[in-house]
């Protein structure tokens, strides 16, 4: 019957959208909002008329007593939701009330009743609109305690008002006393279905855009549904006995999926395609069921699929805020952890710098002397040889660092061979005394002459060896006699090398982590010393540890595999 | 005692320890060098003449800290710091301990010499200056009480009369007095007497 709708009322149908959507905002900030009534434009007010007065006249289906007490009240779902977006509209909504019962079931023998039942009942819609807003805002119909909530007033309302107007008539003598009951029961399982079915779906339509979009992605499932319901639709209307309402439950499984596949919008749309459906039914098919029972069976369904609904939406809903909360912490993670990265960084940046500028300074300055001295043209400084040679050192010394850096980031594997220990140790030592460095006369060596050759990597033991000694340097300054003593003994499968001095020690404060990175005692270290070392030393099959001082210092080993021993094995 | 200005070297790389003494003696200095603070702090005292140029990072005592072993024994030596990287934190603590300057390696060598040879002059002058003050004070020292305090009174502005009331003494005597103190004190005239009343406030009120 909406098929020859005007581009106009499809304009009105964007606005009363529009307006719902616009009267939902102030609910999901502040609920202070509400105190100021809401009118609708008249435009509006026309379209929810038009709508009102059609849906009473489309679900004027089996009336009892020529009362218009039909077991399907669509209407009442739209006043409501009109009544919480626009709450200023009572007398509309009394007019409309009363229009639609005078056009479509004809004025009453006892005209009085008509105004006193159309004022009760859109007094009562009223209050029921304004608990929902203030209980139960239809963003918690999302979750199951504020769904069952809804269920709870959409129940309340249709008995208090089926009450008033049953209870209207049969003051009038309309219905008899007998009958109130079951005339009760007809007038609120219609209202009850209508409220559930098109308050939420009304009030609601930006979620239903987001399912239509859902459903997109999701084409089978869609397809599913549908033929779900078709199939059910058939066995309860054509195959079966149409008085026989066994096949009804038939529904329950296309309706449930959809609220199980989508929350509480599917199950929404479906339910109202089933509706429709069953509208359709009952008034195509000269014997059917009684629309009554079909209605009972429909708030069953009604009230089953949308719980189910709002425990996935719910579920959907959690489980969405948790992924966000999860990306939240993953992002402060990175943050974090690029920060510390930046610092390390800039430390590595400082630390390097001041060891490339060392060999620069020294590099720059040779040659600046060196010029100095080939300006005096006539004759030839017997310093300038020589001190151009210790430039081209320096130069040396600079690319070596650069080249000790990149060997150290690009994490090299090591180069197992087999190697005579004495000879690097004494090389090592004696370019360290080379050096000039504070403190290295203080370096005693006491090396077993019959040390078995090692499986080791020769770049490695010299890192290692150095880091070593130059910690030792470094714990022992200021000392009046500060001793080093580098050693290195044999046992029976390995060979040990060792560092002891009698320095500062290690504090008890820092022992745990020593050979953590950036774990020092230096104020201008970058504490990755031992945490390397350590690393080198167990790539090449050995180990290093804190062992007991003699001197009263600290003491390091070095415990490198005995090349022999590794050959035996496997 | 007419010792010749020296630049004391302190750094705990060789390389730049040789490097940086054949460039200054090329450029006619004298200097000194030194593999760590404490070995130079050994030989320096209160007659060393010239400058230091330390490196900021060392093993053991570091250039700040060698600073404030200067500062704190009266050594009165300019001190100039060479860093590696010049942070602003480094270089805010360097010239708030009294550090003379702040260069950064590698340091260019005309700045170099350029900044030692202030250093050095700084460092004469001030020294000149506390050889003068020393010698006021010792003639100061030479004052009787009486002179002393006519001295004081005359720093702060009195007439004869004036210190004579003070005093309760003649003016005659105070003007006699006033004679003496400026024969001793070798002044000619009123300002420089207020000169030295000055310098008597300040050295004992330290």
């Amino acid at each position: 019957m909406h098929g020859g709708r005007s581009l106009s009322s499809r304009d009105l149908f964007t606005r009363f959208i529009q307006a719902t959507r616009a009267a939902m905002v102030p609910h999901s900030s502040t609920t202070q909002n509400s105190v100021k009534p809401v009118r609708a434009s008249p435009w509006v007010i026309a379209l929810y008329f038009a709508i009102h007065v059609a849906l009473d006249a489309v679900s004027y289906v089996q009336p009892v007593l020529k009362l218009g007490i039909t077991p399907l009240s669509p209407q009442t779902g739209l006043v409501l939701a009109f009544l919480y977006a626009y709450r200023g509209n009572f007398w509309w909504v009394a007019a409309a009330f009363l229009v639609s019962e005078i056009v479509i079931r004809g004025i009453p023998m006892h005209f009085w009743i008509l105004p006193l039942q159309v004022i009760s009942i859109t007094a009562i819609y009223q209050v029921a609109a304004w608990l929902l807003r203030k209980k139960v805002p239809m963003e918690s119909v999302a979750t199951l305690s504020g769904t069952l909530k809804f269920i709870a007033v959409a129940s309340a309302t249709a008995i208090t008002a089926g009450t008033a107007s049953v209870g209207l008539y049969t003051l009038a003598s309309l219905v008899p006393t007998d009958q109130f009951a079951s005339a009760l029961a007809r007038f609120w399982v219609g209202d009850l279905n209508g409220i559930l079915l098109l308050t939420p779906l009304l009030l609601r339509l930006a979620d239903i855009s987001l399912l239509l979009r859902a459903i997109v992605t999701r084409p089978a499932a869609f397809a599913g549904v549908l033929f779900g319901l078709l199939a059910a639709f058939t066995l309860v209307f054509l195959v079966g006995n149409p008085g026989d309402l066994r096949f009804f439950y038939l529904f329950f499984v296309p309706a449930i999926s959809a609220a199980l596949i989508w929350g509480i919008p599917g199950f929404l749309l479906a339910a109202l395609a089933l509706q429709i459906s069953l509208v359709a039914g009952v008034q195509r098919l000269s014997e059917v069921a009684p629309l009554v029972d079909l209605q009972f069976l429909m708030s069953t369904l009604l009230v089953t699929g949308f719980a189910l609904g709002a425990v996935v939406t719910e579920r959907e809903n959690s489980a969405r805020l948790a992924l966000q909360r999860e990306k939240q912490l993953r992002d402060s993670e990175a943050n974090l952890a690029r920060a510390s990265r930046a610092a390390t960084t800039g430390e590595l940046a400082s630390t390097l710098a001041h060891e490339l500028n060392q060999p620069m300074t020294a590099l720059v300055s040779y040659l600046r002397a060196s010029e100095i001295m080939m300006a005096d043209g006539s004759r030839t400084d017997a310093r300038l040889a020589p001190t151009l040679r210790k430039a081209a050192d320096e130069a040396l010394r600079a690319s070596d660092i650069l080249r000790r850096l990149r060997n150290f980031y690009a994490g090299r594997d090591p180069q197992l061979e087999s190697l005579e220990l004495q000879p690097i140790v004494e090389k090592l030592v004696e370019a360290l005394r080379r050096s000039e460095r504070s403190g290295v006369e203080s370096i005693v060596m006491r090396i077993d002459p019959n040390l078995p050759p090692v499986h080791a990597d020769r770049v490695f033991i010299e890192v290692i060896l150095s880091n070593l000694i130059a910690n030792a340097l470094d714990a022992t300054t200021g000392l009046a006699e500060p001793v080093i003593e580098v050693a290195a003994r044999k046992s029976d499968k390995a060979v040990h090398l060792s560092v002891d001095d009698n320095g500062r020690g290690v504090s008890d404060q820092i022992q745990g982590d020593l050979f953590k990175a950036f774990i020092t005692s230096k104020s201008d270290g970058l504490g990755v010393g031992l945490a390397v070392s350590l690393s080198l030393a167990e790539a090449c099959g050995g180990e290093l540890h804190l062992a007991e001082t003699s001197l009263g210092g600290a003491k390091f080993e070095f415990v490198l595999p005995i090349d022999s021993e590794r050959r035996e094995s496997p | 005692m007419n010792i010749e200005p020296t630049i004391y070297l302190i750094d705990d790389d060789a390389a730049i320890r040789d490097a940086l003494m054949l460039l200054l003696n090329l450029r006619g200095l004298t200097a000194e060098s030194f593999s760590s603070a404490e070995l130079a702090l050994a030989k320096l005292n209160r007659d060393s003449r010239g400058c230091v140029l330390t490196d900021l990072r060392m093993p053991g005592m570091s250039g700040l800290e060698l600073l404030a072993e200067i500062n704190s024994r009266e050594i009165n030596l300019p001190v100039v710091l060479l860093t590696a990287h010049g942070d602003v934190a480094t270089t805010r603590a360097a010239l708030r301990g009294g550090a003379f300057d702040f260069l950064e390696k590698p340091i260019d060598e005309d700045i170099l010499v350029d900044v030692l040879t202030h250093a050095i002059s700084e460092d004469a002058r001030g020294h000149q200056k506390r050889l003068q003050t020393e010698t006021q004070l010792a003639r100061i020292n030479t004052l009787t009480q009486r002179e002393r305090q006519v001295l004081t009174l005359l720093g702060r502005g009195l007439q004869n009369r004036e210190i004579a009331i003070e005093l309760s003494i003649s003016p005659r005597t105070v003007e006699v007095y006033k004679a003496r103190m400026m024969e001793k004190l070798d002044c000619s005239s009123i300002a420089d007497v207020v000169k030295m009343s000055l310098l008597l406030d300040g050295s004992s009120r330290s």
